[in-house]
């Protein structure tokens, strides 16, 4: 294809001046078109990463200067590492109970028939329709009228709870493409039911479930609405970001932010790698 | 006192009793009798929806039957778990684990019953299957007639009594088809195994099983060898569905010996009495089918009118249309009865095809035709090979 274009043809020798360069736009246009659209996308990251190394005084929205101390010392402002250690904690003790929960949900709900299935299916989708401001809010009245002290723990059942819906719909896809006459074969082949979930379909599902959690984790490490109703004295990592907006973001938010960046990034990396390699191998 | 998880171990003939299963309203297999001997290759044919792979899944424990029993020898394994049969099957889509390689795959069954020689067993298997060398393969790099081998070489391994077989050649082309027909038959001779394949291909039936059972509407309606089968069809389904069959109803007139003589609009005929199926009456004044393969059909020019056989075995009419297949040519003959009668004649001298419109004497041999009963219809079985392929 690219040789015809390439290949100067007599009539496009002749071709006037702007007529060429509108012909450049035509078959490029596609390729700014997505070059705009990754720098509208990765501008405030970049912002972000750049400010990380600022110099800041009391505030860090003007350019000072270029030093590397804010990420010598991520935990030097107030505050910014004790929210990021219980924000990472709730991530993950939501993760894995919300991961655990939500498979054994989608099991259920793709291969049994039980009564009250459809409701089910579509109450499982209820925390993910409904505005977070609603669900916040609701769960807060929840807690107060049980005379539940507000903090750590019912910052944790709340992501939980709204991580289920998630890892639910995400497993679900994965095991309505897992075709059940696997697990037929493995029992036909003197598996017992338990080591046929053990050896066919949790291997199976494990790609599923992976990306399941590492949803649930991501919505948890930035979810501040619910968490701002339901968090009482405890700060996250969202919760301190938004309260210290007002007095001006220290420097070492931008450096955490942007490590998450690079360790997501990396991870996701990392993955492709491995996948590749095993689909040569 | 024997573990849930021990498998049972037992060899004899499988015999199944008064199967049934029903699914709400709808019986698939009813009070099925069947006696599958050791060691044979047995054929399960019949068209989609008759019920031959419900009766499968019943033997390999995948379904519950409503009522009835399945035997392996003297062991009873109707509600037995299917971990617990001594039972491996050949799924139609293969079923291979996708993230195990080949070697695991095969070695699936025997780990889990704690086998203490694995490694030479999946090795044996996989050369029984001629595929050692994709050993450290998935499952997806492999071609579909590959995957098809690795299947059986993963339940062979078991070495199990019985060994299911559900459409194993579905998926493939036809060529590669007709060459596993051939490499199945040489397995299961060699290894000695009990194979029950469910087909609804008439052919593949026939060039591998000892015994055909051709099953409609969850009933079997006849069992025998292949040839017993194709020769002497009891039921006009059983006619139509293997091969070709032309059924012409006739009225019995009498008896001359050891023959059934009968007449229809074309004229008399006779059959021996060795030739009717069992159970239909053939006294005098009976309606019956008279059944004769279009293969067994003679064909020439009708010159002389006078001329004719002195066996009485004969129609006269004249050619519809005439299919040129190469080897053969394919007629249907309009009788002066109103019969469309098929024939097949082999095509030993070149030039020699009857053209549309030319008058023709069919006859056979008493001895090749058969006699069903009145009642059924002619065309029962006819059409459904074409619709079970899909």
């Amino acid at each position: 294809m690219s040789a015809v274009v390439e290949s100067p043809t007599p009539a496009q020798r002749t071709l006037s001046a702007p007529t060429r360069v509108w012909r450049w736009f035509g078959s490029n246009v596609l390729r700014l078109y997505a070059v705009i659209a990754f720098a509208y996308l990765l501008l405030p990251v970049v912002y972000t990463f750049a400010f990380s190394f600022n110099d800041a005084g009391k505030s860090n929205l003007v350019w000072r200067g270029f030093t590397l101390d804010n990420w010598l010392n991520p935990c030097g402002a107030p505050e910014v590492c004790g929210s990021l250690v219980n924000s990472l904690a709730i991530g993950l003790i939501a993760t894995a109970v919300a991961t655990a929960l939500g498979t054994l949900i989608a099991l259920s709900l793709v291969r049994y028939r039980f009564r009250g299935r459809a409701s089910t299916n579509l109450l499982i989708f209820l925390p993910m329709a409904t505005p977070e401001v609603v669900l916040g809010s609701s769960l807060l009245a929840l807690f107060l009228n049980l005379f539940v002290p507000l903090g750590f723990w019912t910052i944790v059942v709340a992501h939980i709870m709204f991580c289920i819906s998630f890892v639910v719909v995400t497993v679900k896809a994965r095991l309505a493409s897992l075709d059940p006459r696997l697990e037929q074969a493995a029992m036909d082949l003197y598996a017992n039911e338990r080591e046929a979930f053990r050896r066919i379909t949790l291997p199976l599902l494990a790609p599923g479930i992976a990306a399941a959690a590492l949803l649930a984790f991501s919505l948890s490490f930035d979810d501040f609405i619910i968490t701002n109703f339901n968090s009482g004295q405890v700060n996250t990592f969202p919760k301190f970001v938004y309260v210290s907006a007002n007095r001006g973001i220290p420097p070492q938010a931008n450096v955490i932010a942007s490590a998450m960046f690079i360790i997501s990034l990396a991870i996701v990396l990392i993955a492709q790698l491995v996948g590749r390699a095993r689909r040569k191998g | 006192m024997a573990r849930s998880s021990d498998v049972t171990q037992v060899d004899g003939d499988l015999t199944i009793t008064h199967l049934t299963k029903r699914f709400g309203d709808f019986t698939a297999v009813d009070d099925l009798d069947l006696n599958v001997p050791q060691g044979s290759f047995f054929a399960l044919l019949g068209p989609s929806g008759c019920g031959k792979t419900t009766t499968l899944r019943m033997v390999a424990g995948l379904e519950e039957p409503t009522a009835g029993s399945i035997a392996i020898g003297d062991a009873d394994i109707t509600f037995s778990r299917p971990y617990q049969r001594p039972v491996n099957t050949v799924f139609q889509n293969y079923a291979l684990f996708p993230h195990l390689d080949i070697y695991e795959n095969v070695a699936f069954g025997l780990r889990r019953r704690k086998d203490g020689d694995v490694d030479r067993k999946v090795k044996e298997a996989l050369e029984l299957v001629e595929l050692q060398h994709v050993m450290r393969r998935k499952p997806g790099q492999l071609s579909g007639g590959q995957q098809q081998r690795i299947a059986l070489a993963r339940a062979i391994v078991n070495r199990p009594a019985v060994l299911l077989l559900d459409e194993p050649l579905g998926a493939l082309d036809l060529k590669l088809r007709r060459q596993m027909q051939l490499e199945l038959k040489r397995i299961q001779t060699e290894v000695g195994i009990t194979f029950i394949h469910v087909t609804h291909d008439q052919e593949e039936a026939m060039t591998m099983a000892d015994t055909v059972a051709v099953m409609n509407a969850g009933v079997i309606e006849q069992m025998g060898s292949p040839i017993d089968l194709y020769e002497s069809p009891n039921t006009a389904f059983v006619a139509n569905f293997l091969g070709q069959s032309n059924l012409l109803p006739a009225t019995v007139t009498g008896a001359d010996g050891d023959d059934v003589l009968l007449s229809d609009a074309d004229g008399a005929f006779r059959v021996p009495r060795a030739r009717v199926a069992p159970g239909v009456d053939v006294g005098t004044g009976r309606r019956v089918l008279v059944g004769v393969r279009p293969e067994k059909i003679h064909a020439e020019l009708l010159t002389v009118a006078g001329d004719a056989p002195s066996h009485g075995n004969f129609v006269e009419g004249t050619v519809a249309s005439a299919l040129f297949t190469g080897v053969s040519t394919q007629y249907e003959v309009a009788t002066r009865g109103g019969d469309v009668i098929g024939v097949f004649v082999q095509n030993l001298r070149p030039g020699a095809v009857f053209d549309p419109g030319t008058a023709v004497r069919l006859s056979w041999d008493a001895g090749f035709a058969f006699i069903l009963d009145g009642s059924e219809d002619p065309n029962a079985g006819a059409l459904l090979d074409d619709e079970a392929a899909d």
